[in-house]
């Protein structure tokens, strides 16, 4: 049915990295309006528990999601968000570069539902953090919801 | 101006956010600037062969708005320390034009191994200007505790 690539509990397909900018945390506080100082203040960043300012849990979230299909999923197959699930491990600061490793992929024809298991890895090869990202394959009905 | 600490909270405690209506070009410019390109975001005439009557609103603009919406209630402000995790369900799709908020409750909250802090879990509801739930989730995070300085 649809052109998933199918992937073994053995393998992983490796996404394209992303380098996480001072620009990506200025761009994601004016998007979602979370200017909280451990994001956006350098100064006041420096006295926290990480001493520099880290990006928004929510970005980083959302960038894993991004690779995650653009390593498991035809760019253009559409689909709708049914799950997410997101654990941080680590914080992601201004300079890291992720790459997402999709080490599952799911599909469930009955249910029209794609789940890929994943994990995001910095460029020390250190788990910034894992997910589920489970989508709903778009044809016909199972876009109307 | 301080937000609340962990010892603060309790659980059943109830926060209402601000409301935001959604426009086509903040959808548009979040699925580009986070790199997915859902055609049902990005293609009129992919999201309309899918059954949809136009494009909708990306599912995640969604989300990363009910973060900002969480920040800007000023109760996590100095004293929220780091996103642990999240669990998040897409009920529906939201369209331009929609105005949303977010429905936040305390549903659990743990000491940690250090008296700075202490884990908090919110369950997290985002309903559109009907009344209608368009994402549910629970957020789990790091909050500060009282009298460890900021």
């Amino acid at each position: 049915m649809t052109d998933v690539r199918a992937v073994d509990i053995a393998g992983t397909l490796r996404s394209p990295g992303r380098t996480i900018t001072e620009s990506d945390l200025v761009r994601f506080a004016t998007i979602s309006g979370d200017w909280m100082p451990i994001h956006v203040d350098r100064e006041a960043a420096a006295a926290s528990t990480f001493g520099q300012r880290v990006a928004h849990g929510p970005f980083v979230a959302s960038v894993a999601a991004a690779l995650a299909q653009r390593a498991a999923l035809p760019w253009q197959q559409a689909r709708q968000y049914d799950a997410f699930e997101w654990r941080a491990r680590r914080p992601v600061l201004i300079g890291d570069t992720l790459h997402v490793e999709v080490s599952r992929s799911t599909e469930e024809p009955a249910a029209g539902t794609v789940a890929l298991d994943f994990r995001v890895l910095n460029q020390r090869g250190e788990e910034v953090g894992t997910g589920r990202l489970v989508q709903r394959i778009c044809g016909g009905e199972a876009a109307s919801r | 101006m301080t937000g609340l600490f962990w010892e603060e909270f309790r659980v059943g405690d109830r926060f209402i956010t601000p409301g935001r209506t959604l426009g086509e070009a903040d959808s548009v410019g979040f699925a580009d600037f986070i790199g997915d390109y859902d055609p049902l975001v990005l293609d009129d005439a992919a999201a309309r062969a899918a059954g949809l009557d136009g494009r909708v609103v990306h599912d995640l603009y969604v989300y990363a708005v009910v973060g900002g919406l969480r920040a800007r209630l000023g109760i996590f402000d100095g004293t929220g320390m780091a996103f642990l995790e999240s669990t998040w369900q897409f009920l529906a799709p939201a369209r331009f034009g929609d105005t949303i908020h977010a429905e936040v409750e305390v549903v659990d909250r743990k000491p940690t191994r250090h008296p700075d802090r202490g884990v908090m879990t919110q369950r997290i509801r985002v309903l559109d200007q009907r009344g209608r739930l368009l994402q549910e989730g629970m957020h789990t995070g790091m909050y500060r505790r009282i009298g460890r300085g900021l």
